[in-house]
């Protein structure tokens, strides 16, 4: 931290202004991996249960994604 | 210099200080935001790349203009939001929404090379009948490899008090107005029964970030400058997993509010009735903003919908506010918030100077509403809560200019059953009879109409203050 130049110190305390903790920042690899598990897991129940054709229910929330209009389409 | 320094002093919005890249401003009654020079460089990558642009149309961040730029500081102005819930205010699926709405964001943001820098709940509020996230500033510009570093505080403000919801009900929603920082990962761990940690989800996001907490925290690492690379894609993962499960999160509790219609008081007729009445004086003061306490699921104001710009319905029991928000969904209705409150027990002021979030009273009263609607309340205010006549008065009209109120009289048979179950002090409550509710609140209301329910003890009145 000492031999950090001065720009780097300020930007990191600026963007620290609340504590992320180091912990929290190491664990997300192992949640990536588990993550990964979890969604192949779910993948191959969905193709299961599509097979019996499960219904599924009223999505009041939507999905996680969301689709980008193409650059400079007309957004009205 | 010095008239900036001034303002930034007497008219910074109380809640505007734990980020130094700009702060809140309120100047006649409109809030403008100040963003210093540090964040300069991200403002304009969000703006010219934009990034901004695509999160407003796709209504996931509330819009805004620039209205002044010099370099000293820039100001922008967001579009005016109300009437500001807080977490605590908010009902299961309400909180399960804002915290989809903030992995979406984030996860958007990361596929344009950006990151949300802060995931507080604070920074999500409910506006045209959807969550939207208010903070413009929290976003910084992702450089690859770098790991979510609001990843903790999402996991303190959001996945923790929901986990708890679902294992200890929903006491646990208002989470935040005790930790207005986030609850302790290490104490979520005490809270959770032992079985949940065999869910996978709940191992690594809660019981693993604990662990790993505790062991960076001790002196033996502290300082230490951890070098961590989570690649975007991983980033990712974890974010599409954490909002599957949070969507699939189920609250099993019941409360009082299940059938309360059936077993309630009226008649198919004398039920139409109050609605036609309630819409008839509403039109008649031509009302523009209604807030209705203790609106149970919003059956009542629900019929005003198409007058009013604005309704807000509290409520203390959260099954009935989740109902009426999964219905503000489903009827994509704009103009209603649904809020969980104790009229007993108002969300107070919290935080630093306990002005950081604000009490609801003072909410309310300062988004000027036009009519408070007070329907089937004031016998659970007064006998159940054993607030007298005139102080449930003086508090009604510290918040509306207007109110409905109705009155159901010592006949009505929850009126019965709430002295019958006062025993044998049920004597105390010889007070509450119509006349003394008059004459109690004439002191600060004038009667301007009056109207008794057919084949109900039940008596409607439009009251103006004084």
């Amino acid at each position: 931290m000492l031999f950090l130049p001065f720009k780097q110190i300020v930007m990191k305390l600026f963007f620290l202004y609340f504590d992320p903790g180091t912990g929290a920042l190491v664990v997300q690899a192992l949640a990536a991996t588990a993550a990964a598990g979890v969604l192949f897991y779910k993948k191959i129940m969905m193709k299961v249960q599509s097979l019996f054709g499960k219904k599924q229910e009223q999505d009041l929330m939507g999905t996680i994604d969301i689709e980008d209009k193409a650059d400079g389409a007309d957004n009205k | 210099m010095k008239i900036r320094l001034m303002e930034q002093t007497t008219n910074r919005h109380a809640s505007s200080f734990r980020d130094p890249s700009g702060y809140i401003v309120v100047k006649d009654n409109e809030l403008y935001r100040h963003i210093n020079p540090v964040y300069f460089a991200q403002y304009k990558a969000l703006t010219t790349s934009g990034f901004y642009k695509k999160v407003i149309d796709a209504h996931l961040l509330i819009p805004h203009k620039e209205t002044e730029a010099t370099s000293q500081y820039i100001i922008i102005k967001p579009e005016k939001i109300p009437f500001f819930s807080y977490p605590y205010e908010w009902s299961f699926s309400q909180y399960q929404h804002a915290a989809l709405h903030t992995l979406k964001l984030q996860k958007y943001a990361l596929q344009h090379g950006f990151t949300l820098k802060d995931a507080t709940a604070f920074n999500v509020t409910f506006h045209n009948g959807a969550p939207v996230f208010v903070d413009t500033l929290s976003f910084d510009s992702y450089s690859d490899g770098e790991p979510w570093r609001a990843y903790k505080q999402f996991l303190m403000h959001f996945l923790a008090p929901l986990v708890l919801t679902k294992y200890h009900g929903t006491t646990m929603l208002k989470t935040l107005q005790q930790h207005i920082d986030g609850i302790p990962l290490q104490q979520v761990v005490k809270l959770l029964p032992f079985m949940a940690r065999l869910n996978p989800i709940l191992y690594t996001n809660i019981y693993l970030t604990a662990k790993y907490e505790y062991k960076y925290s001790s002196d033996e690492h502290a300082g230490a400058e951890k070098k961590v690379s989570v690649t975007k894609e991983a980033q990712i993962k974890i974010i599409d997993v954490l909002y599957n499960y949070i969507k699939g999160l189920t609250l099993n509790e019941q409360t009082e509010w299940k059938d309360y219609y059936n077993v309630t008081n009226y008649d198919a007729a004398a039920f139409d009735y109050k609605k036609q009445l309630v819409k008839k004086w509403y039109t008649f003061i031509k009302a523009d903003k209604v807030v209705d306490l203790g609106g149970n699921d919003g059956t009542f104001s629900r019929v005003l919908k198409e007058y009013a710009k604005e309704i807000l319905v509290t409520d203390i029991d959260t099954n009935a506010v989740d109902h009426n928000y999964r219905q503000v969904l489903k009827n994509k209705e704009q103009n209603i918030i649904p809020l969980v409150s104790d009229l007993l027990n108002p969300a107070p002021g919290i935080g630093f100077n306990n002005k950081e979030r604000a009490p609801l009273q003072e909410r309310i009263a300062s988004n000027n509403y036009d009519v408070a609607l007070a329907l089937a309340l004031i016998h659970h205010i007064s006998l159940s809560g054993n607030v007298p006549f005139n102080m449930s008065a003086q508090m009604f009209a510290s918040l509306t200019p207007y109110l409905i109120i109705e009155f159901p009289d010592r006949e009505d048979s929850w009126v019965s059953f709430l002295l019958k179950s006062k025993r044998e002090f049920a004597g105390y409550f010889d007070y509450y009879t119509i006349d003394n509710f008059e004459k109690d609140y004439a002191a600060f209301y004038t009667i301007i109409e009056k109207e008794q329910i057919h084949h109900t003890h039940r008596t409607l009145y439009l009251l103006k203050r004084k």
